[in-house]
């Protein structure tokens, strides 16, 4: 079995500590993982703002290219591509008339899909494929925290892409747990947190961070986890600006989950990129 | 008929919907849209083009699902605004900070195949996506970025541009 990367550009880009801690994390516990080639923007939500028809083929190039290289699973850490990835994919392999119009523009540049990949988003790899019990078995620093998992929407929802309930999910908890952390239940789990809009609209995407960190805080964590650059991003970068907008010590430390995971493994800060996170101050281990 | 052409684009039938209003009991972003989703495609029903079109909900729709979700007649808010958003730009009605917001995007999507997120930000601000207000807020953050090394200046550009160009030229004609 051959496993992709589609790493996304948020994770060349201001989110690499993300895409360095899942590639240090995953080799820790002996997954080695193979870019796609060439791989191209998935469109995120601004290309089907744009052009719908675009966007699918956007997708269907990096799906193509993956099928091309004979990668069976492409892991897709950004929750905003897996959710274009796993969407498109789900169409394809369960229309044939949008498969077959999907090849015919796809012939154009030379490429074909037929529908022999699976788009799998980290957290769903390690918790439903790898195993718990196996990440368990390779903890050496346990995390003895109290750790509020932050999912977000789009690895989630809608229902076609989803691995769990988008009420409450616990895929991130499950890791949570096994390297010793605990889990904390807060309503806001799944709670958006605004994402691009933090550019058009942020007087309104800094009030729903500002709902999620404070939920966390209320319910005794210690730690955020997230699994989505944009999500991290917000929670993370605009933190500050979101404790001075609204004059409340709401500050906590939001870290990947990749981070965490990573650091209970016994890899050291600098592998994990920690110190990029802007948060990274108010960790204490 | 909009709702027809929404339902062309999305997949997503407007007239389906009656109106249990699930979708804006859900929706995150409702407290700064004109209409709630309920409310939008109750105007899409009834033919209120215009409203629906010039309307900011379209543009605040943070693409969370959470309509979607939950909608009991399996329909998608968020495609339809998707759909509507495509509509709204070919006939140029959009917000001036949208504007400036897809149109780098798109930019750097047909220029590189991938979004160069540090210069997509300065691009968005020359552009006027960002009021002048939230630039002098952010400056310290940017300062911040840039210290911890975190702003990239290599451009990622992948092979395949050509490929990409050529697909969004096929496509571009599809809305009318």
């Amino acid at each position: 079995m051959k496993l992709g990367l589609y790493p996304g550009c948020s994770l060349e880009g201001l989110e690499n500590s993300y895409l360095v801690s899942l590639v240090k994390s995953f080799e820790a516990l002996g997954i080695n993982l193979e870019e796609i080639k060439d791989w191209n923007c998935c469109g995120a939500t601004a290309i089907p703002s744009i052009n719908v028809e675009f966007s699918y083929l956007l997708v269907a190039r990096n799906l193509a290219l993956a099928e091309n290289s004979g990668l069976n699973i492409v892991i897709t850490p950004c929750s905003e591509c897996y959710n274009r990835l796993a969407y498109v994919n789900y169409k394809i392999k369960n229309d044939e008339a949008f498969k077959n119009r999907i090849n015919n523009y796809l012939k154009e540049i030379g490429l074909r899909y037929d529908g022999n990949v699976e788009v799998k988003h980290p957290v769903d790899f390690l918790v439903k494929s790898f195993g718990i019990d196996k990440i368990k078995q390779k903890v050496k620093k346990p995390i003895n925290k109290r750790v509020a998992s932050y999912y977000g929407c789009l690895f989630v929802r809608p229902r076609e892409i989803s691995i769990e309930s988008a009420e409450n999910p616990r895929t991130m908890d499950q890791i949570v747990e096994a390297i010793g952390g605990k889990p904390v239940n807060y309503g806001f789990k799944t709670k958006c947190c605004g994402a691009s809009i933090i550019i058009t609209r942020s007087d309104a995407a800094l009030k729903l961070i500002r709902n999620i960190l404070k939920s966390c805080k209320d319910n005794g964590a210690e730690l955020i986890v997230t699994s989505c650059p944009l999500c991290h991003s917000n929670l993370d970068m605009q933190q500050e600006i979101v404790v001075k907008t609204f004059n409340e010590d709401i500050k906590i430390p939001v870290l990947y989950f990749t981070q965490l995971l990573g650091l209970s493994l016994g890899l050291n800060e600098k592998d994990l990129a920690l110190d990029k996170n802007l948060t990274y101050e108010m960790i204490k281990l | 008929m909009l709702a027809s052409q929404v339902q062309k684009i999305s997949g997503e039938n407007p007239l389906a919907c009656y109106q249990c209003g699930n979708c804006t009991g859900s929706c995150p972003m409702e407290f700064v849209m004109d209409y709630g989703p309920r409310r939008l495609i109750h105007l899409l029903q009834i033919g209120y083009d215009d409203e629906v079109l010039k309307s900011n909900t379209i543009w605040i729709c943070a693409s969370c699902y959470n309509c979607t979700y939950r909608c009991p007649r399996k329909i998608s808010f968020t495609r339809m605004a998707f759909a509507l958003k495509n509509i709204a730009m070919k006939k140029n009605i959009i917000p001036k900070k949208c504007k400036a917001f897809y149109e780098t995007f798109l930019k750097h999507v047909l220029n590189y195949g991938r979004l160069n997120e540090s210069l997509f930000i300065n691009e968005l601000v020359l552009k006027g996506g960002k009021d002048f207000s939230e630039i002098v807020r952010d400056i310290n953050l940017g300062i911040k970025l840039w210290r911890k090394g975190k702003l990239k200046m290599k451009i990622s550009k992948i092979d395949g541009v050509k490929d990409i160009v050529k697909l969004y030229n096929l496509t571009k004609d599809v809305i009318k």
